[in-house]
């Protein structure tokens, strides 16, 4: 290698600095061109790029195309309502509906601040056991307790073994339509971002009773899907693929089977006589009208239902009466069920109608802010839940 | 939207205001170290003038790809996708972009391709930081929910205070991001301008992709905002992990080319496979899909610390003795 000595060296950079002075004009004007336009392109930025997500604005718009894209093909033949009838509930209690008031539709708004010294003790609530300590525990599985009551709610509890899974129940009557309701995670529905949390917090910050783990509406997986959310509509498109679970505002449930024509004429059904608070899309339907579907009727539907999986699924017994049904899965003292015996189980114990919901890790069923059906795997956060809560006058 | 204000009949939004304002700081910094660096003229606005198009068509492009339910399912719409002034954008198809136009401004200015990245590496830094900042005035960014705490009461502004309904306290990731991108510039700035040490161009480069890379692994497990997810892995991650791979096998080239010890190199890919598997299972953990004993949230993510520690170590490994080699050559 040939070394030069140090004058050359400098030398040779200080002709580098002196050429770099030396610019010919069309040069200078061509750079500055290239400045010019890189520094306008660069500007423009400003301008084009709103945020990493789609604004919700832009979603709101995207919204309006769909409507006007869309033709209303639907017949207005309208399907039948189905009737609420009064099941053999697992209690019949009636509740004296004196000291009540009605809670507000707000999707942010929650229940009256339950009365702490009505919580009952449930033995076990929110403990972790092995399974050996379950099998030595002779009344883990046990009547229903009443674990809260008050003049608008009450809530029995009571854990089920069947078919080598624990299987945790929560019955639910209320007084007023309204305390059957929805939150999510967040602080907006209509967002192309969503948010997650923990279904025992979000459960207590709405001062929740008792509740289940929802669709996870914010999936993206799962395009498409008439939702509601108290009141608030989220997205207006029916499915061929999904059962819907539509909540009316006199807390009926309504089964719309997979089908746009059908859902739609669903959703026309309960407006002409009322209006939907909630509608959930994932399902299947496990009982419509107290018939107990089948493998056969949902034989494509997905969520693995063919395996041994955790489970969650929200049931109607009669007016204004409900359960809220979870199974624990994927350990060796509970291994889960499959959709079929879910569906066997919502109707065993006397369900009219019957919805599957997010199962899974997602499957969380919460007593009083703490996880009623304790699993060894950690709480996972999920996009939104189905609550019930008290609707007592608050002083 | 928060923020917006209009200028000459057009919307500016601050979101887009931050990225400018990136760009810019990242150009005339990469100008200044181009120079010092010795790059033929004009490599760096080539650079940027490439740069622009191809960072907003790239970064489109992936949020498109992860989102294809959105526009064909749900929307039925493919159109919707050109509309990406609605917003709609992936960090690391941006960065993608980026590295690309790095690629072809170096073979259309002739610049040598190793300086032009070191310098690249030092400026966009710079740029991220600002991008990242810009996410305060967006939807993203917005981390796991925290409980009330001493830090929530006496350091606020860590946090992104949500009041609707209830109060959430959420990670302000962006911030951590944003914070973290800052501390990198500081120290690929310092290393730059260290002219005692000579190194190989594009060790910068490398060590930009490698420890932000690291970085991003945490950092993106924080964030809960359902940007970007495939389930629940976000596709910065898998960028992150992509981009400290392929440094990880050109370090490792050039350390086996330098005679390095071949040991080191087998034990070092070794780990770096542990770590990553050890990653995923982290992962599934945080997610409630494991069983995790006793260990808590905060238990598994100093665990994913001490990986990804390691996941930026272990390439780094590589770079002692190549800069020894140089250093022998230039001596």
């Amino acid at each position: 290698m040939n070394c030069l000595s140090q004058d050359t060296l400098k030398a040779l950079i200080l002709r580098e600095k002196h050429s770099r002075k030396e610019r010919s004009p069309m040069r200078l004007n061509k750079f500055s061109l290239l400045t010019a336009v890189l520094v306008l392109m660069v500007l423009s930025l400003s301008f084009l790029i709103p945020s990493g997500s789609v604004t919700e604005d832009a979603l709101y718009a995207y919204d309006e195309l769909m409507y006007e894209d869309e033709e209303e093909n639907f017949s207005d033949e309208a399907r039948l309502t189905p009737q609420a009838v009064v099941a053999s509930a697992a209690f019949s209690d009636i509740l004296p509906v004196t000291n009540c008031r009605v809670l507000d539709l707000d999707l942010f708004t929650g229940g009256s601040t339950p009365i702490a010294e009505n919580f009952a003790e449930v033995p076990y609530l929110g403990q972790k056991l092995k399974p050996a300590e379950i099998s030595a525990l002779t009344d883990f599985y046990d009547t229903p307790i009443v674990a809260y009551r008050d003049d608008s709610i009450i809530v029995e509890l009571v854990r089920k073994r069947m078919y080598e899974s624990d299987v945790y129940v929560a019955y639910i009557r209320i007084a007023t339509p309204n305390q059957i309701r929805s939150a999510i995670a967040g602080t907006k529905l209509k967002s192309s971002t969503s948010r997650s949390n923990l279904v025992t917090k979000l459960s207590s910050a709405y001062n929740g009773i008792v509740a289940i783990n929802g669709d996870f509406y914010s999936n993206s997986e799962k395009s498409g899907g008439y939702m509601v959310r108290q009141g608030q509509l989220y997205r207006d498109k029916f499915s061929n693929n999904y059962d819907l679970l539509a909540i009316d505002d006199m807390g009926d449930f309504h089964i719309l089977s997979r089908g746009k024509e059908n859902q739609a004429n669903g959703i026309k059904a309960i407006e002409s006589s009322g209006s939907v608070v909630n509608c959930f899309f994932f399902g299947p339907a496990l009982v419509i009208d107290g018939v107990r579907q089948t493998q056969d009727t949902f034989e494509d539907y997905g969520y693995a239902q063919h395996d041994d999986n955790p489970r969650a699924a929200i049931l109607q017994f009669g007016p204004l009466t409900y359960g809220l049904v979870v199974v624990n899965g994927r350990t060796e003292q509970s291994t889960g069920v499959t959709m079929d015996e879910l569906a066997e189980i919502a109707a065993d114990l006397g369900a009219v109608q019957a919805y599957n919901l997010d199962g899974g890790n997602s499957a969380t069923l919460a007593f009083n802010g703490v996880v009623f059906n304790a699993k060894p795997q950690e709480e996972r956060d999920v996009s939104d839940i189905i609550y019930f809560c008290s609707a007592i006058k608050e002083e | 939207m928060e923020g917006t204000f209009n200028f000459l009949g057009l919307t500016v939004y601050p979101f887009g205001l931050f990225v400018t304002m990136g760009a810019l700081v990242m150009l005339v910094i990469m100008g200044v170290l181009g120079y010092k660096r010795r790059l033929p003229e004009g490599t760096v606005r080539i650079f940027g003038i490439l740069a622009v198009p191809l960072g907003i068509v790239f970064a489109r492009l992936l949020y498109c790809l992860m989102n294809i339910p959105l526009f064909v399912g749900t929307y039925e719409n493919p159109l919707l996708m050109l509309r990406f002034y609605d917003g709609g954008f992936s960090m690391a198809g941006l960065i993608l972009g980026l590295v690309l136009a790095a690629i072809l401004a170096s073979k259309i200015s002739k610049a040598p391709i190793g300086d032009l990245f070191d310098v690249l590496g030092v400026g966009i830094c710079a740029f991220l930081a600002l991008v990242y900042f810009g996410q305060k005035y967006t939807e993203l960014g917005v981390g796991i929910v925290v409980e009330e705490n001493w830090l929530t009461e006496n350091l606020p502004f860590l946090f992104s205070i949500q009041r609707m309904g209830i109060v959430e306290y959420r990670m302000a990731v962006y911030l951590y991001q944003a914070v973290f991108c800052a501390i990198l510039f500081v120290i690929l700035l310092s290393l730059f301008l260290n002219g005692k040490k000579a190194r190989p161009a594009g060790n910068i480069g490398h060590l930009f992709f490698i420890l932000y890379g690291a970085g991003e692994i945490l950092l993106e497990s924080l964030r809960d905002d359902g940007h970007m997810l495939i389930i629940f892995l976000r596709v910065s991650q898998l960028a992150a992990l992509i981009m400290i791979l392929v440094s990880m096998i050109i370090l490792c080239r050039r350390y086996i080319r330098e005679n390095g010890n071949k040991t080191w190199v087998v034990i070092a890919w070794i780990l770096f496979v542990a770590c990553i598997i050890g990653g995923i299972l982290l992962e599934f953990a945080l997610d409630g899909r494991l069983v995790t004993g006793n260990l808590t949230k905060l238990h598994l993510y100093g665990l994913m610390l001490v990986v990804c520690v390691l996941v930026a170590f272990l390439p780094c490994s590589f770079l002692g003795r190549i800069n020894r080699s140089v250093s022998k050559e230039q001596a």
